[in-house]
């Protein structure tokens, strides 16, 4: 019988990036509540980017849209700046909307997972597991796409609880 | 970052692979708490986050009043997206704050700014109803999705918002 893992995420380190200062005390409480090490905020993409090269974020969990820089540039910065210490940090992208466009373009511009909104504690659980377990190597393409390997289409090894339908949608 | 990051690993003619983030060594998968405990207790703490959520609904729906005065005093697309961006962030929270009403109205909203014709303006009467529900379900205390007055209120805007986007 295999011993049920119980992740120690006491080393990691998160950035938690939302316009909204409600929204980062929630997904704060969560991932403390989780025993996340060290987690700091940030609520635009201009404040997450300087804060991210002093902070060196393992994961960076951002809002979508935010006055300011929205996620979209944040992500885009932090992959190409030449500058950035952070080009190959894992990118939860939280949104409101979860239209096809939407997921596409969040692929295109190089996140590794997606996450709609309303959060909740186990969808931003599933996303650090799948992010801890099923690493994705980078690609540099020839049309200038540099981040995670896009070609995993779904998600669907997870072997947690059942996830709620956003969420399987969701996964790219 | 691990110093692995970055290192090369292949190519093809179109493009280069190399190691992404190793964050195994990191979380190891012995020392910390169960999926189940874990979630118990992140879903505890946000229930505490949510008591404090009454609260600054009522003074965010004041702030969203004073945008939404300016947006009526002069229409523009100026005024109307610090609307938007405080609804939509309302839109966000709700449910997961135990207001699922506040999200189905905010839904709503976000739905007809976002989709309605960019020829035809957006009619304030129609965002003020939004702004009115919301305000029903804080008066109402509304924490479940199961209050008739409100869900009647969101329906109406949902069929509202249906017939301008028609």
């Amino acid at each position: 019988m295999a011993i049920p893992k119980k992740y120690d995420f006491k080393y990691l380190r998160i950035l938690v990036v939302d316009d909204s200062k409600f929204m980062t005390r929630v997904v704060q409480q969560i991932l403390k509540s989780f025993g996340v090490g060290a987690i700091q905020e940030a609520h635009s993409g201009i404040e997450a980017y300087e804060l991210a090269q002093d902070f060196e974020p393992d994961i960076v969990i951002s809002d979508w849209d935010m006055e300011n820089g929205g996620g979209p540039e944040l992500i885009r910065r932090l992959r190409t700046d030449e500058e950035s210490k952070c080009k190959y940090v894992s990118v939860i992208m939280l949104t409101g909307f979860a239209e096809r466009r939407r997921v596409v373009a969040a692929r295109d511009f190089g996140i590794t997972e997606f996450l709609t909104k309303p959060v909740s504690a186990k969808g931003i659980y599933s996303r650090l597991i799948s992010i801890v377990e099923k690493p994705r190597p980078f690609v540099r393409s020839m049309e200038g796409y540099f981040g995670p390997d896009r070609r995993r289409i779904a998600n669907n090894d997870y072997k947690g609880e059942e996830r709620r339908a956003e969420d399987d949608f969701a996964m790219i | 970052m691990s110093t692995s990051d970055g290192k090369p690993i292949g190519k093809t003619d179109s493009a280069e692979f190399s190691k992404g983030p190793a964050l195994a060594d990191k979380v190891p998968p012995v020392g910390g708490l169960s999926q189940d405990e874990a979630l118990k207790r992140a879903d505890a703490a946000v229930e505490a986050v949510a008591k404090e959520f009454e609260g600054m609904l009522g003074e965010e729906l004041d702030e969203i009043d004073v945008l939404m005065a300016a947006y009526k005093a002069n229409p523009s697309q100026a005024n109307l997206d610090p609307l938007f961006g405080r609804i939509h962030n309302l839109r966000g929270q709700g449910t997961t704050l135990g207001y699922p009403l506040i999200t189905r109205i905010g839904t709503s909203f976000c739905r007809y700014i976002i989709d309605h014709e960019p020829s035809k303006q957006v009619k304030a009467a129609l965002i003020e109803q939004h702004l009115q529900a919301l305000r029903i379900v804080l008066k109402e205390r509304t924490e479940s999705d199961g209050d008739a007055v409100s869900k009647q209120v969101a329906e109406a805007l949902e069929i509202a918002v249906d017939k301008e986007l028609a």
